[in-house]
């Protein structure tokens, strides 16, 4: 795939070795008449010295590639491979109540696939079942993986609205399993976030993940209460015992969309008083997504150049302050920077499981819902369940969910930009069934060369950029997150 | 102008010398003060003059090329960057030794418990001067289990003299090539014979040891040969599969164009190789050693840094409680060790900590190096 810098210097992206160069007039020209648009079926004959040269390297690149075979798993191997590399965490969704009416929830009317918001709260004996089944994997994949520690997400709904539970779970996990290292993380929309809920997160060492967007104007626009009032005013009071103990393992979380200020974001996630953002994302176009009917053409264009004009400052600014995780270094830089260096380089595949797309295995991190069935994730919708307290994960159902899901990535072998695929489940999975990736993607080329060409302006700006932003933010991550790194 | 290197070439500076290694063709290049300065430029997608001598040539070479604006180079990586970052990685234990017994009949010159350094100690026989019992043979069992479910792939194991008592050293092998491990045996040549090799016969590949030049023949087997004389010799190395292992007091007399110590030193590169020891200890990461009475130590040699016994704990409870000491030690790349850190050829180097301590005194000291990297010079 040919792609342009903003500077308008073209690269060439080889899906096939995962690798990327720059094109000199008569590479391009090359690659402009190859019938396969493959780097690789070039003819060197007639090049300089040096494309010819340099053909030869990448021939030579090509038998460099470590080919992993696929493979189909049994679910003895499946289990074997959760108990190596998954049980990152389990995210317990407490509650599917929640005080807020936010405009874009994916519990909502506005997602056609995902469940609906209910006033159903977890017991404790669900939730008590889910950790010890939990605990008890974690210990039988010890042997497997000794560096792995638990993690507990506690999720909702608005997860404080079911508040004694957190603490009756942390308490019967700590004094239970003390042996264990184990992580806490919550995610809330901060309304009721008082004091004495914010000592409590913070006295037992919580990742505390704040949903935030953007000044007042910005937030409320979308994220309020049934009554249609704002939110923001509660959030910002809340958050002040947090921020003024110097809580390090707080962050936000920005949804914005084709009306955001983006200008008006970046100041704002600028602010000291504010918790760093850890995420900034727009609302998911997938399962059955009714949201952007909202927005009329003119938006989408007013926004595509309210983008342009941000990604312009950006980059006339980005040399001298280097990246702070502001929100412009969250939506181009790491964006740009994550698209580039998530490539599994000289490798065919990028899991001799599921060879594309970004998918994780199913047990990589499990998620509990208030009735105690396990799921993929929370956010993939509930009609691909992988199992229950009762009878824990079931492998067998994982195995064929796994080997289904690569049945229906029709089109994903000849996807050029196969190798640079961050979907998974959750943009495949209607009701029970998954959709065929050429149902799926339309236009699978556009975005990726956009956060491509993103990448390598910067890269133009300062060599080192497109690497650092992605270290400084891992880095960062992993201090204040056990999990969301990954 | 712009001048930059292609992808598969990485601009490494020492202290005041640079080397750009080409990671597809394997070559080493090294660089004087003022071609370090101009390539350090270039990389920083700062202007050029064209053409200039030294970018022709890099350009005839096919190291890098001109470019009318600045460009990004992705420089070539294996995998994903961002797999570094992924919590809850398990460790990647890539081979182990498994050292099955301290005992020995013969009383050869070469063996540590003479109390000789040898270059190679880790892949030749020794016997150590160490009180404790032994592991019995269930318990190197459970030690191979505990491995295999740390998906380690490749087992050596070693001695003593593992003839001795072959019926265990079979046995073992036969349980390791169940598990699917590639494994290596080690054996001195004096108690080695066609009924062993025939015993390890696709289950393992034996490394034979030998002080006798002349010893080294063809065949499924690899041959350690102690002395250092090898070089000087008449017999025709080139097509065997040979490991030379120079013995010595104290490593100071040494012939000055030895490969441990001098510019031969600096090796061929690779893609695999270099993202190795850009990011790990060429030698100690991603391995292990069970010593013959169960302790656990970080190579055959290194046995003062015991992290636990598998006696008292499974294997991968001593890895978790080491788990920050065993990553320190793995992730130990020469740039961490005062001279080499100065060094342009640091990734292309092999090192070994063990000797090197005992030679200085100093875990992080240096002697086998006849490298200057303030002169840039090999004395």
């Amino acid at each position: 795939m040919k792609v342009e810098s903003y500077f308008g210097t073209k690269y060439w992206f080889d899906n096939n070795l995962g690798i990327v160069y720059p094109l000199d007039p008569i590479l391009e020209k090359k690659v402009s008449t190859n019938p396969d648009n493959r780097i690789a079926c070039i003819d060197n004959q007639n090049d300089d010295a040096f494309d010819a040269q340099f053909m030869k390297k990448i021939e030579k690149i090509k038998r460099s590639i470590i080919r992993i075979q696929q493979k189909e798993l049994t679910p003895n191997e499946i289990k074997r491979q959760i108990l190596q590399d998954g049980l990152l965490q389990i995210t317990m969704s407490i509650t599917e109540a929640c005080n807020l009416a936010c405009r874009y929830c994916y519990y909502s009317d506005i997602y056609t696939y995902s469940r609906k918001p209910s006033t159903k709260k977890m017991d404790f004996q669900t939730a008590k079942k889910a950790l010890d089944y939990y605990a008890s994997l974690i210990k039988e994949g010890e042997r497997f993986n000794p560096l792995r520690t638990p993690t507990i997400g506690f999720y909702g709904g608005e997860p404080l609205l079911n508040f004694d539970l957190i603490k009756k779970c942390v308490s019967y996990f700590e004094k239970t399993y003390p042996e264990m290292d184990t992580g806490f993380t919550i995610t809330t929309n901060g309304t009721l976030l008082d004091e004495k809920k914010s000592d409590y997160l913070m006295e037992h060492n919580f990742s505390i993940a704040i949903s935030i967007d953007g000044p007042e104007n910005e937030h409320n626009r979308n994220r309020i209460y049934p009554d249609g009032s704002g939110t923001f005013s509660d959030i910002i009071k809340n958050i002040k015992t947090i921020m003024d103990a110097g809580y390090k393992k707080c962050h936000s979380l920005c949804v914005f969309d084709w009306k955001s200020d983006l200008f008006a974001l970046q100041d704002f996630f600028s602010r000291d008083d504010i918790p760093p953002l850890a995420l900034a994302s727009m609302p998911n176009i997938y399962d059955g997504c009714l949201y952007y009917e909202r927005f009329t053409q003119e938006d989408r264009v007013k926004y595509r150049e309210s983008e342009a004009e941000a990604f312009k400052w950006y980059i006339e600014h980005v040399r001298e302050t280097g990246y702070k995780g502001s929100f412009f270094d969250n939506i181009f830089g790491l964006h740009a920077s994550k698209t580039l260096f998530s490539v599994p380089s000289l490798i065919n595949y990028q899991t001799y499981l599921i060879p594309y797309t970004g998918s994780c295995l199913p047990g990589r991190k499990i998620y509990v819902d208030v009735g105690g069935k396990y799921h993929i994730c929370e956010r993939v919708n509930h009609t691909f369940p992988i199992g229950d307290i009762e009878n824990g994960l079931d492998f067998n159902r994982i195995a064929n969910l796994v080997y289904d899901y690569g049945t229906h990535l029709d089109q994903c072998p000849i996807c050029q930009v196969q190798k640079l695929c961050g979907l998974c489940y959750c943009a495949f999975g209607i009701e029970g069934k998954f959709r065929f990736s050429s149902e799926i993607c339309k236009d699978p080329l556009k975005n990726q060369r956009i956060a491509l060409s993103w990448a390598f302006t910067l890269g133009e700006i300062d060599p080192m950029l497109p690497g650092s932003i992605s270290e400084n933010y891992y880095s960062w991550l992993a201090e204040i997150s056990p999990t969301m790194g990954d | 102008m712009y001048f930059r290197l292609n992808p598969e070439c990485y601009f490494i500076q020492g202290d005041r010398f640079g080397a750009i290694y080409d990671l597809i063709e394997g070559e080493v290049y090294s660089l004087n003060s003022d071609e370090t300065i101009l390539i350090k430029e270039c990389e920083n997608n700062q202007t050029v003059e064209r053409p200039h001598p030294l970018l022709n040539e890099l350009k005839s070479r096919c190291l890098g090329n001109y470019f009318e604006n600045k460009v990004y180079i992705d420089k070539l990586h294996l995998g994903s960057p961002l797999q570094d970052y992924q919590p809850g990685r398990r460790p990647l234990l890539g081979k182990a030794f498994l050292e099955i017994n301290n005992t020995c009949n013969y009383s050869c010159w070469f063996c540590g418990s003479q109390g000789i350094h040898r270059s190679q100690g880790c892949m030749g026989c020794n016997t150590w001067s160490e009180e404790g019992t032994g592991l019995g043979l269930d318990e190197w069992k459970q030690v191979i289990d505990n491995l295999a479910d740390l998906d380690c792939r490749s087992l050596f194991f070693t001695g003593g003299d593992l003839t001795l008592k072959w019926e265990v050293t079979r046995d073992l092998v036969n349980y390791a090539s169940e598990k699917l491990f590639k494994s290596f045996v080690i054996i001195n040549s004096k108690s080695c014979s066609r009924t062993i090799v025939e015993d390890l016969k696709n289950k393992a590949v034996p490394i034979i040891q030998t002080d006798n030049v002349e010893e080294i023949h063809n065949g499924d087997h690899y041959t350690l040969v102690t002395d250092g004389k090898i070089e000087t010799s008449n017999k025709d190395i080139s097509s065997h599969l040979v490991a030379v292992d120079i013995v010595s007091q104290d490593f100071t007399q040494l012939p000055q164009d030895l490969p441990l110590i001098s510019k031969k030193k600096v090796l061929k590169t690779d893609l695999f190789r270099f993202s190795r020891n850009t990011k790990n200890h060429p030698c100690l990461a991603n391995s292990l050693t069970i010593s013959w009475k169960g302790e656990v130590l970080p190579c055959p040699l290194l046995r003062e840094k015991a992290f636990g016994n598998v006696k008292n704990q499974h294997l991968y409870e001593i890895f978790k409680k080491n788990a920050d000491d065993i990553k320190k030690l793995w992730t130990m790349n020469l740039g961490k060790i005062q001279k080499c850190k100065r060094c342009e050829f640091r990734y292309a180097c092999n090192d070994c900590r063990a000797l090197e301590e005992t030679l200085t005194g100093d875990f992080y000291g240096k002697k086998l190096c006849r490298y200057n990297p303030e002169k840039g010079i090999w004395i």
